[in-house]
Parts: structure tokens; C-alpha cells; sequence
């Protein structure tokens, strides 16, 4: 398959069903509302004039909520995109051999995944989390150099389309040669992503493929970006706090973000430097990572000279998100503020002392060696320190069920995992066997994903209602929540399983025994993607159908003294919005009452309508069988044409009652028996089924007979065609239940859980 | 799939009062119907997507030409220094006229590959890598991707499409029941 255009239409995908999503709600929300009236809110068409007017308004714009979501919004395509890249490896590793795409094509998919989210995905995301919300904290009015802040995040556009004009590349130079002689394109088909690791060592990334060159033109931008927004952090944190803020009092987000942004400002430049002497050597013959010359080695402990504390970069504002959301669903304070705080700044110092635990096996003098096990042993300290905070946090807490605090939960679990992994890995004995293995992917994922993009969803989820005004659909968030946590659970548990048998990562083939534990991982890693869409569904709907938050206190935070600046600031809001509070409902109903019927009075009244409606019945069963029996039959083809049901089986059923084995008869007699004999076995044993709902119930009556089907029809398939038999005998099954079922309501049928039925 | 799920806001209760969020799920809903029928779907179309990729690729890989053109690659010889002193040398008249192809093209290429599509006479000896004299200049030849074709029962694209679509009807159980619960109501009065 053509790797570029996958992705390319993958990505398309998401974002037409994002579109759609939108234009939906929005019809949605003019449509008349069951009780006659109208929804509220104007439906505005959107003018050519206005979509001007806001094209400029986001481009322009300077003040750090826009921008902030400007960063969001960017970080969140640029997820979908390496989430795209991710999926495609699973899919790729889904067989032993290289055969969906080739070897070539998963070491791209590879580079490119890592470079993407660890680049463009998390630093901008924090950084956008941070734009919005740190001012809002410390009671500033905006970020200290708020010009400065709108070119530190346009510049990120330019550099991802650098970093990835491979694909861009490719695909228009595909659509050209459609309608171009293909000699024209052969610049354009010459770009290629690069296939290097995201590490880009040399001697590999000293290839001639020219893609490589704008790879790092884009990175080193992205670095420039990053760096501007780090300074700009630290100076509007320093400088423009509110005076009732003090070093003290400030919160633990806020001093989150001054660390890393100090991380920030003394790492980049190093990768900017690094990346440029690398440019050098591809481009103007100089030697600092050649053999000749400096040696790979070199660009090794450049990379990670930058690479380690970067891994703190990232790790930190998500450490930062959940010592301030946890508390609030816990209705306790943070248990140990100032040790949270020092342990912060010591991560922050130790994480430049660890690079070459990522060269263990490079063949660094042993001495030296040791000492760097020593420092990265020394750094989980401060990381257990934190999660022991959380823990106790939550301990005694008064725990309240939301997706947040879901969320917050399945991080802790998996950054244990994740984080004792770590120090085995900082073993050099271990490291030395497992460097080269899954087991490395299993462990800095759990921490990476469980953690970072697991905190921003909570903070997405916690902070929605005073971004929007409006609520999110909470138990779709608690579900996606929780499918989130058990698909990443079963994702990275599995490749650590994979890590512990030893098997080898990076490597397009694997010996076929491993192919096993290669599905779980990929059902997990689509079970995550799933969520991921799930979670974009709900912010794009509920931005405009959700319903509107009432209060400025949404989550209970004034009655365990947690209502933090931001919320106050909200609340403000709010006021000089509305001018009044907004009032609340006298009372709420649920969204589906069942019905109090009343019993006939008199036992006259009582036996005619039996007798009519035993007639009346009759009909209704009639007909809802003729409409299950004829959906039944259209899923029954299917399954003929994909040849797992032997339409013979049919022509035999006409011998049962001694007429000639014909197809016709057979199938006459399979619809009389679908109108007659089996709605009234439903009509009859329905009381008897579980369900309150006529349509539950078809569901378990199709059920039941279905397995009575599947023997009497069977004609000795075996193996994927028994499978697929069973299917879609069930499916055609449960399709006649809800056809029956369906038609038997609609035509006021009596409810076979009749008045006397059990509620 | 995100898009026919509407939930009926209108009777739909606050998701907050003036006191706090309210609970999520009403005691009067489901658990299952809720939370246990759309994990089932999910896990389905986890499941199914897997099956149909790989399912469906068999079925196109043949119509598409996606499989068994091996790609070769072809550096210069002169970037191995002496260690290429062991490896076979066959002289370029030996290879088909497909690998001769392959072997130009992948001189061409900035990226130093080629596709071999036709006979390729000299799998094995490619496959250990040999060297090639080509125009005066020698390289060093090797296959870096069989493009094995992927083998597996075709059945799997239906099933893995079947999956799918009971997941997703799974996934929309909520909202589905929500609904037929209401029609029940109307159809009941
Ligand atoms: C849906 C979630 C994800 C899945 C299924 C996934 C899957 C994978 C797999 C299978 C690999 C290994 C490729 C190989 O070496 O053979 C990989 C590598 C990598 N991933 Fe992810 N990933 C996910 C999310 C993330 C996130 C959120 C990040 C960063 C924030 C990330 C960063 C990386 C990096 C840096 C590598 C390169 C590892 C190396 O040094 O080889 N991934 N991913
Ligand atoms: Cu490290």
C-alpha cells in the first residue's frame, strides 16, 4: 500500500467526520425542541465577511486565551497525525513479515511517530494549556510578551510542514502525476520521510535522502519556537503575578511550568546547535559526526544531552495538571505542596546529570558508566516522592466519580509500572539486555502516554465548562475515560511482555511466535484510537449542544475551599456577562420515565380488551414477522454470497412436512413459520424474558432461538466459516427480534410484560 | 461513527446545579446498557479493524500490484572501503533485464532504491547482497524488501466487517436505547 496516501486519507477522514460533527451540532441547535418551542440561540449563517473577519481575528491575535487554544488546536492535529503514523505501525506489525508496507515504510512510520509527538504534539499542548490558564492563575492580565507569544506558536505550523513535507511531498506529487509528465515530479518524489529513528544518529541520518535536511530545518525551528515560549513563561511568572501571590502561595501548576521552562531554556539550544552541525555535515562537508571526524558518538551525547531532560519537559506540566486536578475530586488539599515543589526543582537540576543512561551499551568508561547509574537511580527519588503525594492525596478523600478523576487514577497506576521499569532500566545489567527491546517501548510509554495525554484530557475535561459555557456529555467522558486507561493497559502491558521475551524493537519482521501478543497489542492500540475519536466527538459536540453550566462552581470546589483563581475568574465573568446569575430548574427529570399504566376498572373491562386485543395481537405478530423474517432473509444472503450458509438447508426444510425439497416451498414455509409460530412463542413467553423494553426483550427471545437455528441449519462448516455462520446467524437473529419486536410496538401490540408483569 | 448519535438534550437533566455537577448516570439507567454494551462494541471494532485490514488487503493486494516487487538498493562501492572484498561479484550482463531496471533506477534515486519488477533470476545471491560492476562504477547490490504477499483467509474482511458494524451498533447502544425508549413511550400513550 502507498504509505503516503493512507495517511493522507486517514487524516482526511478525521477531519470531514470533525466537520461533520460541527455542522451537525450546529443545525442541531436551531431545530424546534419536543415541547414546541425553539432552542434558544441564534442560528447564524456564516458570512463570507465574517469567516474573513475571523480568519484575521485568529491569526492576529495576541491575547493568551487565543493563543493558548491556537497551541491546543495545533498540538491536537499533530497528534491525530502521529496517532495515524502510530496505528499504521501497529497495523504493519500485525503480521510476522513486512507485507502490508514495507520494511522501508515502517522505519518511516517509526521516525516519524516519535518526532511528531514528542515535537509537535506535547510541547505545544502544554505549552497552549499553559498560555490559557497560568495568567488566569496568578492573576495576571496576559503573558508578559504577548507579540512575542504570538510568534512563538506561529512559527509551529512552518516547522511541522518542514519536518513532514515528505509526505506532503509525495501525495502532491502523486495527484500531479495524474495529470503531469511523471519526469517533472522527480523533485517532488525524491522527498521521502526520513526512515532514521527519531534519534537521528548517524551514520543513518547522514543519508542522502533531502527530506532529512528539511527534517531538521523543521525541528530546529520548532526548537526556536519552544525555547520562546519557555522564556516567555519564566518572565510572566517572575514578573506579572498578582501581589497577593507570592512564592509561597503560588500554584502548583504555575511553578510546574517556570521549571520546565528553565529546562526549556537551557536544553533546546543545545538540540538547535547539534541539529545544525548535523546540517553542516550532510550539506557542506564538515566532520563532526563522521567517523573521520568527531564520530557518531558525539551526536549521541549531544542528542541526549538535550533528549533526557526533554523526556522532563514534557513529563513535568503533566505532573503539574495533576497535582492540581486530582485535589479537586478528592475534596482534600495537596498533601505535601512544598515537597511536590522541591521535588520538581530537583528533577528539573538531576535531569541534565542522566543523559548516558541512554548509552549504556555504547561502550562509555565503566567508571563514568556507574556513575550515571547512580544519578538515574537518584532521580526516581523525587519522582516517588510525587506519586506518594497523590497517594495520599486520594487517601481518605471523599472520591468523586468524573472522568478527570478517572483519568488521574489510571496515570498513577500506569506511572508506577512505567516508573519501576524505569529503574530497573537504569541497571546497567538490565539496560544491557533489554535496551534493544520492546521492553524500552512498553516502559516509555506507559510513562509518556499514561501520563502526559492522559492529564490533558483530564485538564480538557475539568476546565471545559469555563472554557465553553457549556457542560461535556459526562458519561460519554466517563467512558472514554475508562476505555482510555484499560486500552492502554492492555497496549504497553503487552509490549513489555513482548520486552520480556526478549523480542528486539525497530525491526520490521519478527520470528512468527510473537504474533500473538502483536494483536492483543494492536486491539489495545485501536481501542486507544477509538477513545481518542470519542473524545474529540464530545468536545466538538458539546461545545455547541452541551448543555450550559448554570454556575461558575461546576464542580463543588467553594465547599472544600478549592476554588482557585481561574474559577473565581470565570465566575466574574459570568456576572458581567449575564448581569444576574442564571436562574436554576425547580426540578430535573431523567431522560426516559417509564409510564405508570392504570388498571382497567371493572372485570368486564377487563376481558374485552383481552379478547381484542389477543385478536389484535395476532395481527401485530403477523406483521412484525413478516418485516423481522424479511430483514432476517437480506443478512441471510449475505451470508449465502460469502458462501458460510447453504441456501440447500432451506430447500430441505419443505421436506419436513412431506413437500418436495425446493428452494421456494422451502422458503415459504420458512416465512409462514417466521409470521405465525414464533411471534406467538414471543407474544407468549416475553413475560418470561428479561427486559423492560418490548425491543430488549426481541433482543433475548432472537437470541435464544437463534441457537435452536444454527443446529437445525448447519451443514458442517468448519473453522473462520463456522465463525462467520455463527455471525450472522445471531446477527440475522437479532435483526428479526428488533424488526419483530419493533413493529409489533408500533402497532400498539400489547407488551408481553403485560400490566401484571414485574417493573 | 461520532455523528448519528444525538442525545435528546432537551429532556436531558442539567449537568449541573447550583450546588455541583449533578451524577453522570441516573439511577434509573442501565449500567449495562450504558457503559458495558458500548465497551463490547468497542473491543468489537477493535477487533474488526485488524481482521478487515489485513482481510481486505489480501483480497486488493493482487488487482493493486501490491506484492512480490522486491526493492533493491545500490551503494557505490567505494563508501565500504576494502570490506566488500569478500562479497561475490556477478557482472551486470548476468541480470535479468527487470534487476538491470531496478539496479538503474535505484542509481537515479536519491534514496539509492529501486523496484524490481519482473524476474528476478538472482534472488538468492541478491538477498546476500553481491557487487555489481555497472558503467565502470561498482556497487554494492541488495534486496531490502521482499514484498512478501500477505497470506491470510480472505473470510477475515467480511468478519472483520461484520465486528465492526456490531461494534459500532454496540458503541451507539446508549443513544440508540434512549431513543426506542422514547418511541416505546410515544407508541404506549
Ligand atoms: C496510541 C498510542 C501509541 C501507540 C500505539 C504507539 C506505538 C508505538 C510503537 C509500536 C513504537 C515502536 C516502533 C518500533 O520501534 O518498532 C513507538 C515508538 C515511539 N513512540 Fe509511540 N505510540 C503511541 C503513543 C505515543 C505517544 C503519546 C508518544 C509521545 C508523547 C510516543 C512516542 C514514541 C517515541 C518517541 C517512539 C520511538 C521509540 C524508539 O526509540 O524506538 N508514542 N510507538
Ligand atoms: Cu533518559
Amino acid at each position: 500500500m502507498n504509505r503516503a496516501l493512507t495517511e493522507v486519507s486517514l487524516f482526511a477522514v478525521v477531519v470531514v467526520g470533525c466537520l461533520l460533527t460541527i455542522v451537525l451540532a450546529r443545525r442541531a441547535r436551531g431545530e424546534p425542541s419536543p415541547d414546541g418551542g425553539y432552542a434558544t440561540g441564534h442560528r447564524r449563517e456564516l458570512s463570507l465577511a465574517e469567516a474573513k473577519a475571523a480568519a484575521v481575528r485568529w491569526t492576529t491575535t495576541t491575547n493568551h486565551r487565543e493563543i493558548g487554544l491556537l497551541y491546543i488546536a495545533f498540538g491536537t492535529v499533530a497528534a491525530i497525525w502521529g496517532g495515524i503514523d502510530a496505528m499504521m505501525i501497529r497495523t504493519h506489525l500485525l503480521t510476522p513479515e513486512a507485507n502490508l508496507w514495507t520494511e522501508q515504510t515502517y522505519n518511516e512510520l517509526f521516525t516519524m511517530h516519535g518526532l511528531t509527538m514528542l515535537i509537535f504534539f506535547v510541547t505545544p499542548v502544554f505549552f497552549g494549556i499553559g498560555n490559557y490558564f497560568l495568567p488566569l492563575l496568578i492573576g495576571a492580565d496576559d503573558m508578559a510578551f504577548p507579540r512575542l507569544n504570538a510568534i512563538g506558536f506561529w512559527l509551529l505550523p512552518p516547522s511541522l510542514l518542514l519536518a513532514r513535507l515528505g509526505i506532503v511531498a509525495e501525495v502532491t506529487g502523486a495527484m500531479l502525476a495524474v495529470v503531469v509528465p511523471g519526469e517533472w515530479l522527480s523533485v517532488l518524489l525524491a522527498f521521502q520521510e526520513p526512515a532514521i529513528g527519531w534519534t537521528m544518529y548517524p551514520p543513518l541520518s547522514l543519508a542522502p535522502n533531502p527530506q532529512t535536511n528539511f527534517l531538521l530545518l523543521g525541528l530546529h525551528l520548532s526548537g526556536i519556537a519552544t525555547t520562546i515560549g519557555g522564556i516567555n513563561f519564566i518572565a510572566t511568572v517572575v514578573y506579572e503575578r498578582d501581589e497577593s501571590i507570592g512564592w509561597a502561595n503560588l500554584d502548583i501548576f504555575s511553578w510546574n511550568m517556570l521549571i520546565t521552562s528553565a529546562i526549556v531554556i537551557f536544553a533546546f539550544p543545545l538540540l538547535g546547535t547539534a541539529l545544525l552541525m548535523l546540517l553542516l555535515d550532510r550539506n557542506f562537508g564538515t566532520t563532526f559526526f563522521t567517523v573521520e571526524g568527531g564520530g557518531p558518538i558525539l551526536w549521541q551525547h549531544l542528542l541526549w544531552f538535550w533528549g533526557h531532560p526533554e523526556v522532563y519537559i514534557i513529563f513535568l506540566p503533566a505532573t503539574g495538571l495533576m497535582s492540581l486536578i486530582l485535589p479537586k475530586f478528592v475534596g482534600r488539599k495537596l498533601f505535601g505542596f512544598k515537597f511536590i515543589v522541591y521535588s520538581t526543582i530537583a528533577i528539573g537540576v538531576l535531569s541534565f546529570g542522566v543523559w548516558a543512561h541512554h548509552m549504556f551499551v555504547t561502550g562509555v568508561d565503566p567508571r563514568i558508566r556507574a556513575s550515571f547509574m547512580a544519578t538515574s537511580i537518584a532521580i526516581a527519588v523525587p519522582s516517588a516522592i510525587k506519586v506518594f503525594n497523590w497517594i495520599t492525596t486520594m487517601w481518605n478523600g471523599d472520591v468523586r466519580l468524573a472522568a478527570p478523576l478517572i483519568l488521574c487514577v489510571g496515570s498513577v497506576g500506569l506511572f508506577i509500572v512505567g516508573g519501576v521499569t524505569g529503574i530497573f532500566l537504569a541497571v546497567i545489567p538490565v539496560d544491557v539486555i533489554y535496551h534493544g527491546t520492546y521492553y524500552v517501548v512498553g516502559h516509555f510509554h506507559l510513562i509518556i502516554m499514561g501520563i502526559i495525554p492522559f492529564m490533558m484530557f483530564a485538564a480538557s475535561y475539568y476546565w471545559y465548562p469555563l472554557i465553553t459555557g457549556r457542560m461535556y456529555d459526562r458519561r460519554l467522558a466517563i467512558f472514554q475515560s475508562s476505555l482510555l486507561v484499560i486500552g492502554s493497559g492492555l497496549t504497553f502491558m503487552t509490549l513489555m511482555a513482548l520486552g520480556f521475551l526478549e523480542h528486539p524493537r525497530r525491526y520490521a519482521t519478527y520470528p512468527a511466535e510473537y504474533s500473538g501478543l502483536h494483536v492483543v497489542a494492536t486491539v489495545g492500540s485501536f481501542i486507544i484510537g477509538i477513545s481518542v475519536l470519542m473524545w474529540l466527538y464530545n468536545m466538538l459536540w458539546s461545545y455547541f449542544q452541551g448543555t450550559p453550566v448554570e454556575t461558575a462552581d461546576p464542580w463543588e470546589l467553594k465547599a472544600t475551599q478549592q476554588f482557585t483563581p481561574e474559577w473565581q475568574w470565570f465566575e466574574d465573568r459570568l456576572e458581567r456577562k449575564h448581569g444576574i446569575p442564571p436562574s436554576e430548574p425547580e426540578e430535573v427529570r431523567p431522560s426516559y420515565v417509564p409510564a405508570q399504566e392504570e388498571r382497567p376498572p371493572s372485570l368486564y373491562g377487563r376481558i374485552v380488551p383481552v379478547a381484542r386485543r389477543a385478536l389484535s395481537d395476532a395481527g401485530a405478530g403477523a406483521a412484525g414477522g413478516f418485516v423481522g423474517t424479511v430483514l432476517m432473509t437480506g443478512v441471510l444472503l449475505v451470508a449465502v454470497a460469502l458462501g458460510v450458509f447453504d441456501p440447500e438447508s432451506f430447500a430441505n426444510l419443505a421436506t419436513l412436512v412431506g413437500l418436495p425439497a425446493n428452494l421456494a416451498l422451502g422458503y415459504s414455509l420458512f416465512l409462514f413459520a417466521g409470521m405465525t409460530v414464533w411471534p406467538l412463542l414471543f407474544l407468549s413467553l416475553g413475560e418470561y424474558l428479561p427486559g423492560e423494553l418490548t425491543f430488549i426483550t426481541g433482543l433475548w427471545y432472537a437470541t435464544v432461538i437463534a441457537s435452536g437455528f444454527v443446529i437445525a441449519f448447519y451443514t458442517g462448516q468448519t473453522g473462520l466459516e463456522l465463525v462467520t455462520y455463527l455471525v450472522f446467524a445471531l446477527l440475522a437473529h437479532w435483526i428479526y427480534g428488533l424488526g419483530l419486536a419493533g413493529m409489533i410496538t408500533y402497532l400498539g401490540g400489547r407488551r408481553p410484560t403485560s400490566s401484571e408483569g414485574p417493573r | 461513527m461520532s455523528d448519528d448519535a444525538s442525545p435528546s438534550d432537551a429532556d436531558e437533566p442539567s449537568a449541573t446545579d447550583s450546588t455541583g455537577p449533578v451524577e453522570p448516570t441516573a439511577s434509573s439507567e442501565s449500567l449495562v446498557l450504558t457503559y458495558a454494551a458500548p465497551f463490547l462494541g468497542v473491543l468489537l471494532i477493535s477487533v474488526g479493524l485488524p481482521l478487515s485490514i489485513v482481510g481486505g488487503y489480501v483480497v486488493v493486494q493482487d488487482g493493486l500490484g501490491l506484492c512480490g516487487e522486491p526493492a533493491i538498493t545500490a551503494t557505490p562501492a567505494d563508501e565500504y572501503d576494502d570490506s566488500l572484498a569478500t562479497i561475490e561479484e556477478i557482472p551486470a550482463e548476468q541480470l535479468s533485464s527487470a534487476e538491470r531496471e531496478a539496479l538503474e533506477e535505484a542509481i537515479d534515486s536519491p534514496l539509492q532504491e529501486g523496484r524490481v519488477s519482473g524476474e528476478l533470476e538472482n534472488r538468492a545471491a541478491l538477498l546476500e547482497g553481491v557487487v555489481v560492476e555497472y558503467e565502470g562504477t561498482h556497487y554494492y547490490v541488495q534486496i531490502t524488501s521482499q514484498n512478501s504477499c500477505l497470506e491470510v483467509q480472505p473470510l477475515l474482511f467480511p468478519i472483520g466487517a461484520v465486528a465492526i458494524l456490531m461494534g459500532i451498533g454496540g458503541v451507539l447502544t446508549p443513544p440508540i436505547y434512549r431513543k426506542l425508549a422514547g418511541f416505546e413511550e410515544r407508541m404506549r400513550r
